[in-house]
């Protein structure tokens, strides 16, 4: 894994964003566990106070079950990459969202393996290119907040890294959410990504990554297709799940 | 006096010996542990969880352990792989934990009695420059019982995974065993050492084994001797750290060691590379390490070495 996060990745962002959301909830840092299995997303805990468990990759989301067990009395965060939530440790995803673990994930989910340098992940887009497949990755991209909603998970949230006063919104919430609550940020990842698809800048895939984001419903991009233009790989961003009353589902 | 399975021995030796939580993924063989440490601990909410797979039993177990509490699991030889990280990171971040492992049966095994001992070797689970995580291997219902008490103990004072290994005929032999509630937990609870000797005093011949093999080679033992044999039995109690100091010191006046293990012979390559004259064995006299002949009696398909068997092996190394 590189030893600083890629520029403007908006990592940075995330995670003053998160430090004032608990900030603002008046939580003890005394009382929070951070557990996370590395990824890009293990930056995140840099901006975060609290007691941290670094564990191996993957099993984040077990060992922080059992934590959350043998401490009612303190608040669990679990931080995830897309490759972590998806792939290594998806099926705990999967089963933590299922049972309600006392546990809240935050996912950053850059669509790609950003650490190895341009290996897919299992949310990289199909067709998006990487350095190890020029050509454009085959696999659909799995969607990580869907899959946590379709699984049981309490609440389910999406934004982007680069959404300012929504994302700061929407990690206020997360921070009190009931749990098993999940997430997802989505985040541009500049070295492994981006330049291998035609942006120019990291600033260029902020104005793509906005674009995608589709704002002020409760369905996910995926819901009905042809309801609405969108451009190819859209989400939709802020609280899925509950979702708002007199939402269409 | 309660009449118990091995495996449900370990449950409530588990609880007397302060296990809090447990975690685990149901595998048929180990499965009575999982029953009995869910019945055991139902009283209280979320202190037993069935999850998905063996590492996330294992996460959880260690997450616990974090936490302050002290949990327990149990898995079968066929996912030991899927363990091995969790418990070397476990050492590795000092965090408390009992892990019982049944042995697989072997594949090529037929009726009642299938034991298997194949993973000693992989049980040996310690990152470089730190001793192995302790592994206790009971021969008896009633030691499933003492060293689950035992090693939950040791899991939680130093801070360590603790492993149990059984085989699969002592986690299913349904004996009796004592002080689970007759007042006497204290005395059950308390391993007598990491070895069991029988006969070893005047020995020219040692039988090293241990599990449900041990408890053939007594028999073969006892038979020898009536035969004019001077035999002994050396069982290692607890397998990891393997109790070479006082196997040494049994075998003090043996001209041969006879390693009998169900499978190709991993026990009896870890004593010849310690104890043999070919590895290291400097606190052993030189007059002792030249004389001294370590045969393997191995059986990795039978899923059982019979008396008569470790007799007749006992007869031709004597």
């Amino acid at each position: 894994m590189s030893a600083t996060c890629a520029p403007a990745c908006g990592l940075d962002r995330l995670g003053q964003g998160l430090a004032e959301a608990f900030a603002r909830q008046g939580g003890v840092p005394a009382k929070r566990f951070v557990v996370t299995g590395g990824g890009c997303a293990a930056f995140v805990a840099g901006w975060v106070e609290g007691t941290l468990h670094r564990v191996p990759l993957g099993r984040s989301l077990p060992f922080a079950l059992g934590l959350a067990q043998a401490r009612p009395d303190r608040e669990v965060f679990v931080f995830l990459g897309d490759g972590e939530a998806a792939s290594v440790g998806g099926h705990h995803l999967l089963n933590a969202a299922r049972r309600g673990d006392r546990v809240r994930a935050l996912v950053v989910n850059n669509e790609v393996l950003g650490g190895t340098g341009g290996f897919p992940s299992p949310t990289t887009p199909r067709g998006g290119r990487t350095a190890i497949q020029p050509a454009g990755s085959e696999p659909r991209a799995l969607d990580v907040a869907e899959l946590a909603r379709a699984a049981g998970a309490a609440w389910v949230g999406r934004e982007t890294v680069t959404a300012g006063d929504a994302l700061a919104a929407l990690l206020r919430e997360f921070v009190g959410a009931p749990p098993f609550a999940l997430l997802e940020v989505r985040a541009p990842c500049y070295p492994a990504y981006g330049q291998w698809n035609g942006f120019a800048t990291p600033e260029a895939m902020h104005e793509a990554l906005e674009r995608r984001a589709l704002r002020g419903g409760n369905r996910s991009a995926h819901g009905r297709a042809g309801d609405v233009p969108v451009e190819a790989g859209a989400f939709h961003v802020g609280r899925l799940w509950p979702a708002a009353p007199g939402a269409t589902t | 006096m309660k009449l118990l399975l091995g495996n449900e021995a370990i449950a409530h030796g588990a609880i007397a010996g302060g296990v809090t939580f447990f975690a685990g993924y149901p595998l048929a063989q180990s499965s009575e542990i999982d029953a009995a440490l869910i019945t055991l601990l139902g009283g209280r909410e979320g202190a037993a969880v069935l999850v998905e797979d063996t590492p996330a039993a294992l996460g959880a177990v260690l997450g616990a352990g974090a936490g302050g509490g002290l949990g327990a699991t149990a898995l079968t030889g066929d996912v030991l792989g899927s363990a091995e990280e969790l418990v070397r990171f476990g050492i590795e971040s000092k965090l408390p934990g009992l892990i019982a492992v049944i042995g697989a049966r072997p594949e090529s095994s037929r009726g009642v009695e299938r034991a298997g001992q194949t993973e000693v070797r992989r049980l040996r689970i310690g990152p470089a420059g730190s001793g192995p995580a302790p592994v206790w291997a009971p021969a008896s219902a009633q030691e499933c019982f003492t060293l689950a008490r035992a090693a939950s103990i040791e899991a939680r004072e130093q801070s360590t995974p603790a492993l149990l290994y059984v085989d699969d005929v002592v986690a299913h032999l349904r004996e009796p065993v004592a002080a689970i509630d007759d007042g006497l937990e204290r005395e059950a609870g308390v391993p007598a050492g990491p070895a069991e000797l029988y006969r070893t005093r005047d020995a020219t011949v040692l039988v090293v084994a241990f599990g449900i093999v041990a408890r053939a080679a007594r028999t073969a033992v006892r038979l020898a001797r009536e035969q004019g044999i001077r035999a002994g039995l050396f069982r290692p109690v607890r397998l990891w750290p393997f109790p070479f100091a006082e196997l040494e010191e049994a075998a003090a006046r043996a001209g041969v060691l006879l390693v009998a293990e169900l499978n190709e012979g991993q026990l009896h390559e870890a004593i010849a590379a310690r104890v043999g004259a070919a590895g290291p064995a400097a606190a052993r006299p030189r007059a002792a390490r030249d004389r001294q002949t370590i045969l393997s009696l191995s059986e990795p398909s039978e899923g059982m070495l019979r008396p008569g068997r470790i007799l007749d092996s006992l007869l031709e190394a004597a």
